[in-house]
Formats: C-alpha cells, structure tokens, sequence
C-alpha cells in the first residue's frame, strides 16, 4: 500500500537533513505507528506523504514513495488527497463551516462529488465515526473529542484508502483518547491502512500491528515504551503559597457556573496535579490563581498576594505561569534572550538550556524551534525567574518520553529547592510522576487526593 | 463548558446572505443622509426587531459597553456643536452602523457565504478569503487577546509601552498570521480546494418567500424613516 | 492545466493578513474615533496597518498583491460601513496603481514600504471627500490646515510602521517563516 524507498530530504536554509535514508514498507490494513522523539522527522515524513513537501514546503528531496502502487511523484497535493487522507494536529484550523454536515460535505464538494450523493455519504462516515448525532450540531458548540471524530468522518466521506493522522491524541483527554484509539482500531480492521504520528507509545503500541521509531531522521529499533517516569521526592511542606477560598466561577452569558466553592490551598514544597476532562475548567482555574480572570465568589491568594487587590505583574514577580500554547509567551529574537530577560542570576541561561534539553539552540529564533522545544524552553524562562510557583498547563504536548523524563527532573529540582507547583494535564504518566496530590475537577466541583 | 443546545436557526438566519447585506448596506447607506433623531429611531428599531428575531442576545455588559460608547461619542459631538438634536443623531447613527450590516456577520454561516459569493463573477479563492476571514478573525482576537495576557505576566521585563506593543504584540502577530496560512492552506489543500477549480454544492442557496417578505418590511421601513426625515412631524 | 495567478496559499496569506489588520482596528479605534479629530484614526491605524501590510507584500510580491489584500480588507469592511469600505478601496486602488507603474510589483525593500505609506496616505482624502459628501455639517468648521497636519502624521506613522514591518521581516526570515530575496 505504501512503500518509501532511499527518501532523504533537507528543508530549505538548514545544514542538515530532516530525513536520512529512510525505506519501509506498509501493508494495506495495517495501523502503523510513527513514533521518535522530537525533531526527529515525524512530521516530515507525513508532509511527504501527502505532498506537501514539496509543492508547498521547499526543500532537498530524494528517493521515492509508492502509494496504492502509484509513484506519488509530481502529484499536487489534492490530487494526493485523493488517495490518502491526512488529518492534521490543530482541528481548530482545519474547519471552514459552521455545521457538522455542512464540514462533511466541504471536502465532497472541492472533488465534484455529485449533490445527490452527498447525504448518504455524509451519513455513513458519521456512523462508521460514532457520531450519527453530531449531523446537525454546530461545531462550535462540540468538544475536543466530538470534533475530531467529525474530520475523520469528514475523511472517511471521500475513500481514500490511506489514512493518516499527526498527534491525534494530542488535545483530548483520557476518556476522549481511549475512544480514538477504539475508533482506529475498528477501522483498520475494516480494511483502512493508517499511520499514526504520535509521542504516545504507550497508548497506541498495544493497539498498532507495527511501530517505526525514527531518530535524527533514520528509523532505529524502537526502545521500550515508558510506562511511568521517576516520581518526584517528598519534601517537608510548608507555608502556603496558594490558596482558594469557596471560589465559584461562571463565564459571562451562562447561568451554571463552570465550578462553585472550590477550597484548596498548595504548599511551598508541594507539587499538586490538576485533573479533569476537557472543558472542566483547568486553565481558568490557572487563570484565576494569576488574577487573569476574576472569581463571582470567593477569595484568591497567590504568593501572599490577594487576587483582585494587586496587579496580574505584581503576581508574576512571584509566580509563573507557563501556557498551554507556548507560541504566546516567546517574544524575543533569541533563545538565550527568552531565558535571559527576566532571570535573576546570570547562570541562568545555561543551566536552564543544559538542564531542559536545548543547548546549542542559544542563537536560533525561537519560533523556529519544534512545539516541543518551544514549550521547554518557555518553562525554562519561568525556572530562571525563580518564581515561589509555577503553573503549568498541559507540559506534556509535543513532547517524547526522554523529554518528559527531563522536565521531570529539572521540576523535582525546583520543587527540592523550595518551589510549589501546579501542573494541569492529561498526561496519566506525568500525572503519577509530579502528584504529591491530585485534584480533579469534576461536574462543577472537585475532589482531593 | 460546552454547550449541548444548538441555538435553533431562526427566519433571518435562513435568509439569502445578498437580501440581508442589500437590506444592511441600503440601511447604512440612508442613515448617512439623514439627521432626524426620529427618522433614524425608525432604521434602527427595525434592526433592533431584526436582531431579536434572530435571537442574537448581548450580556448586560456588552449592552452596557455599547451604551457608554455612544454617550461619549454624542457627547463629545454635542461639546462640539452645543446641538442635543445633532449629538443625538449622530449617536444614533452609529447605532445604525453597529446594527445594520454586522447583522450579516452574526446570522449568516461562512457556508452561505462562499455559495452567495460564488454565484457572483468574484474569482473562488476570493470568496474563499473571506470564508477565512470570517471563520478565523474570532480565532485571532483570540490569540491577540492571549498575547495580551502574556504581555501582561511579562510586566516590565518586557520592556516600555513601545516595546511591549511592537514585541508583545505585533511580532506574536505577524507570526501567527504566517503559522495560519501555513496550517489552513495545508487544511484546505487537504480537503481537495483550489481557487480555479469548479466546486459542487451540498445545499444549493435559493431565496425564498422569507426574503421578499424581509426586503418588504425593510423597504417600508426605509420608506417610513425617509418621509419622517423630509415630510413628517 | 494553466498556472492561476494566485495559489491558494496568497489567497489564504492575503485573507489573514486582512484578520491581523482587522484585529488591531478592533483594538484601536474603539480609543480614537469617539475623540473625532480628522486623521488621528488613520494615523494610529496607520501605525499597524503599514507593519502587517510591509510583511504581506514581501510574501507576495506580484503586481496586484496589495490590491489583493486591501480589495479582501475592503470587502470586509463593507460589513461594517459603506463610507469605510469606500476609502479603504480607494486607498488601496490608488497605492496599487502607483506601484504598480513605477515598480512593477513588490521586490525589494522600496516597494513594499512605499506601498504601504501610499495606501495609508491615500485612504484619508478618500475617507474625507467621502465623509464630507454624506455629513457635511461635520467638517465644514474645521480649517483646510488641519487635513495637512493630520496626512503629515499619517505618513509619519505609517512610515515608522513599515520600517518595524521591515525589520519583523527580517525576523521572520532568521526564523524560517519567510523567504527573503537575496
């Protein structure tokens, strides 16, 4: 079904090959795994495969690659699309209408398929997806979970015969994925061929008939799947550094609130996980502790600050809050001007990049970093602060196991040497390894563990 | 967080996307010729109906919002004019202006959109720009409005006013203008579009007895306002 | 099959160009229309309109390209107002003829920056002569001096913006996100 032979590509303006030599062979109906850590040429390989490069990236391409025996050579990339279906990270960015059925019936229309076809076609990919119910709903109001099943329909609507997905697990939370992994599963048996591009070994190796683990660009023998990381030590905690009293929160036009009296505090030492669902309200709750976002009821203290009575800066002196999307938080030009600009001590810029992976990188724009480098280096400007706290927001997007073992490591230090923190994520993995404590937030309240 | 109930589409939400930006570009268009409190209270009490039989509802705060900005700008207009009857004109047809061709943008979906534009002789990667500006300009203010808060916990690590405008939020942005071309054009050639190719279309637009009965009762408001302008009262 | 003129990625690169002008409008002239000083709008817009539009040119180069990205602009504006709709037209209409025939298109450095001033400058007559047709009584007190001093900031503005949208170029190119001619 597919067969890549001798592929070797450099991207444009870099010294060195993104791909070396890479040559495999995959079966139609196989589920496939793509894994390696980052950089390692995950990506690159897909935007090959759907002819992306070369026709909109530029770059050195060498070898050949066979889809349904067809050399894919000179195609564009819809008349790639035609054979294989590729579905992307961001599902934000992939969606151009309003209405589930109308989103179906979008890529249907680009490739002429007749109008009185459509419907039973738009149907029966909901079906094979789980998702008949979703046919009228408005995307807007879907969830991570229910949206991504929507562009697999709307894959599924055209035929091909090839599927192919890049960290489809990226933005869904437990319940969300262990569905996906399901849905992919049933599909391959139904005779689909798929590739998944993921950092999740762990929860895809079971499911995939083969796994091909690339690393600078080569495929290697995959090493074992992490299972858990080294958990963090216990230290003795001590005064409170952040605290919720009976906080309720709702968004401006609702009427529920998204939680009521939520009463927790975070001591100095102490490492607190957040758990919950997409939508249960991790990120605002973060928000709330940063005075980003202000509580209906209920009192807010971080860092010996009441929130609503200082400023958002006066809290960040003390507090660090390391997004989601690390794109918002790198404004300079430089790596080592990201670390340097706000650190308290002048070591600072290399014992944050040895410690998180990123040395040799001090020159180069962050922007042109990976996602997962990206986000390292944005917790690495918030360690070289020394904030009293840092919240972090989903630390495991983007990243491979080894990275993760890092970051781990490098926040156990933090944590030794007199810091708190409060980490969002869905991550089961980094959850076990950082969670002196656990809360999860749940149908407007929370439990603690 | 997410809603489970779809807001049902309502009569204006069907509309052909031409009836209503005809009836709001006219609209616009009248209330700049006329200067009667009266004459524009009759355009815009025809879109405030509009946009309740759309079910497009404000917060109290977005309500408030608008209301403040009105009495500041009626405000300032009457400190320069010393006219009430001027200053109120003035406030009220930047009511219309709020009211009138936005209601194009809240009730039509970018779908009907690109099958109106793509009955008109404007090139298919046109219409489609504006599907994607339309679909994505939320996403954007989005994104501006994170930077914002990012800029914010920054403090004064980022620099002056100047340097956290043009650090904190114009570089982000010019970057994230090119990161979405790069993701949507991928997205869109994914899906099969090219701007010269013919396209096939799932639900076919046509205008129905809805938009003779709306461009009526638009046409009879428009009507009643001018003669309260030239004629009445 | 012939080559279209634009590919989708211009089309798209145009459309989002025409989002970041529209989300920094929606930040700033809610501060400066209420105040009614002729040309103060335009110039603080100016300042960011200038920056995005330096950059779109860059990317695009083709003879049209900014004609592309103000005609989606304008289209979008026509949501707005018709009086807005009519000089950001205009604006740009009148800017890509200019260039059009001096320079041929966008390579370089001059064209872009001198494009993007052009448009600027060029919007705010149109917005006057079309604001004085529908609400004479507005301007009819204000001294012909004022409109000078107000297109003096305009150009001033603008220029600074698409010197910094110069610059952000050369930074999106270091960082991989755009090709610069060498």
């Amino acid at each position: 079904m597919i067969r890549v032979c001798g592929l070797s590509f450099r991207y444009a303006n870099q010294s060195s090959n993104a791909l070396r030599h890479v040559e495999f062979d995959i079966r139609a109906g196989e589920m496939v795994l793509v894994s390696g850590p980052t950089g390692c040429g995950k990506s690159t390989l897909g935007l090959i495969l759907c002819r992306a490069i070369p026709t909109l990236i530029p770059g050195d391409l060498a070898g050949r690659v066979w889809v349904n025996d067809k050399s894919i050579e000179g195609l564009s990339v819809r008349e790639m699309a035609r054979e294989l279906g590729f579905l992307l990270q961001n599902v934000e960015h992939q969606t151009f209408t309003e209405r589930v059925s109308d989103e179906i019936a979008f890529g249907l229309e680009n490739f002429c398929v007749p109008p009185e076809h459509m419907a039973t076609r738009i149907e029966e990919s909901l079906r094979l997806v789980q998702g008949s119910h979703l046919l009228n709903r408005r995307l807007a109001t879907l969830s991570a979970g229910e949206r991504q099943r929507v562009m697999l329909a709307a894959l599924l609507a055209l035929n091909q015969r090839v599927l192919v997905l890049d960290e489809p697990l990226a933005y869904l939370d437990l319940e969300a994925q262990e569905r996906f992994v399901t849905l992919m599963d049933r599909l391959s048996k139904k005779g689909k061929t798929i590739l998944i591009f993921e950092h999740r070994r762990d929860a895809l190796q079971a499911f995939a008939q083969r796994e091909i683990y690339l690393t600078d660009g080569c495929i290697r023998p995959e090493p074992c799947v992490w299972s858990q990381f080294k958990k963090v030590r216990d230290y003795k905690a001590k005064s409170t550094v952040l605290a919720f009293e009976d906080v309720s929160f709702a968004w401006g036009n609702h009427k529920d609130p998204l939680f009521a009296d939520i009463s927790f505090e975070v001591k100095q030492h102490e490492s607190v996980v957040l758990l919950g669902e997409n939508g249960s309200g991790k990120t605002t709750l973060m928000h709330l502790a940063m005075g980003l976002a202000k509580p209906c009821r209920g009192r807010i203290i971080t860092c010996d600050h009441e929130v609503g009575r200082v400023s958002v800066s006066q809290i960040s002196r003390k507090a660090a809050y390391v997004f989601q999307r690390p794109d918002h938080q790198l404004y300079q030009p430089y790596v080592q001007d990201e670390i340097r600009s706000g650190s308290v001590d002048g070591d600072a810029v290399h014992r944050e990049l040895a410690a998180l992976g990123l040395e040799g990188l001090e020159k180069r724009h962050p922007r042109s970093l990976s996602m997962g480098q990206k986000r390292r280096l944005t917790l690495a400007a918030a360690l070289a602060r020394q904030p009293k706290l840092i919240l972090l927001d989903e630390p495991s997007v983007g990243q491979d196991d080894a990275s993760l073992a890092m970051i781990i490591r490098r926040l156990d230090d933090f944590l030794r040497d007199g810091g708190t923190l409060l980490t969002a994520t869905h991550d089961f993995r980094v959850a076990m390894a950082l969670a002196h404590r656990t809360i999860e937030l749940k149908s407007g309240g929370m439990e603690q563990r | 967080m997410f809603l489970h109930q779809d807001t049902p589409a309502t009569i204006i939400h069907r509309l052909h996307p031409f009836t209503k930006m005809a009836v709001g570009t006219v609209f616009s268009g009248l209330a700049l010729c006329l200067y009667r409190p009266l004459a524009l209270a009759v355009l815009l009490g025809f879109m405030l109906v509009v946009l309740a039989v759309a079910r497009v509802r404000l917060s109290p705060r977005q309500w408030f919002s608008i209301g403040l900005f009105l009495s500041v700008i009626s405000t300032l207009n009457f400190l320069a004019s010393h006219d009430t009857c001027h200053a109120t004109a003035y406030a009220m047809r930047f009511a219309v202006f709020l009211t009138a061709v936005p209601i194009l943008a809240l009730t039509t979906d970018p779908r009907q959109m690109t099958q109106a534009l793509s009955q008109t002789p404007l090139p298919g990667g046109l219409a489609m720009a504006l599907i994607l500006v339309w679909r994505f300009f939320p996403l954007m203010a989005e994104e501006a409005r994170q930077m914002r808060q990012a800029a914010l916990l920054r403090g004064s690590a980022a620099g002056g006013v100047a340097m956290r405008i043009y650090r904190g939020m114009l570089v982000p942005l010019a970057f994230c203008v090119i990161d979405y071309t790069d993701r949507i054009t991928l997205a869109l050639e994914l899906r099969g579009f090219t701007p010269a190719q013919r396209r096939t279309c799932h639900r076919p637009l046509k205008a129905g007895a809805a938009d003779v009965v709306f461009s009526a009762a638009a046409l009879l408001a428009a009507i009643v306002s001018a003669w309260v302008q030239w004629e009445g009262f | 099959m012939r080559l279209a003129y634009w590919t989708t990625r211009d089309y798209v690169f145009a459309a989002m160009t025409s989002v970041a002008l529209l989300v920094v409008a929606s930040i700033v002239i809610p501060f400066t229309l209420p105040l009614s000083i002729p040309g103060l709008a335009n110039a603080v817009n100016g300042l960011f309109g200038s920056f995005f539009l330096v950059i779109g040119l860059i990317r695009l180069r083709k003879p049209g390209s900014l004609l592309l990205i103000t005609g989606i602009y304008s289209l979008i504006c026509l949501s707005v107002s018709l009086v807005v709709f009519g000089f950001v037209l205009i604006g740009g209409v009148f800017s890509e003829l200019i260039c059009s025939l001096v320079f041929r298109g966008y390579r370089g450095r001059l064209a872009p920056a001198l494009g993007a001033v052009l448009y600027e400058m060029g919007m705010f007559p149109a917005a006057m002569v079309l604001s004085f047709f529908f609400m004479p009584e507005r301007y009819k007190d204000i001294a012909p001096w004022i409109f000078v001093v107000a297109e003096l900031a305009i150009f001033t503005t603008s220029s600074i913006g698409a010197l910094a949208g110069l610059k952000v170029a050369n930074e999106l190119s270091r960082a991989g996100k755009l090709a610069l001619e060498s």
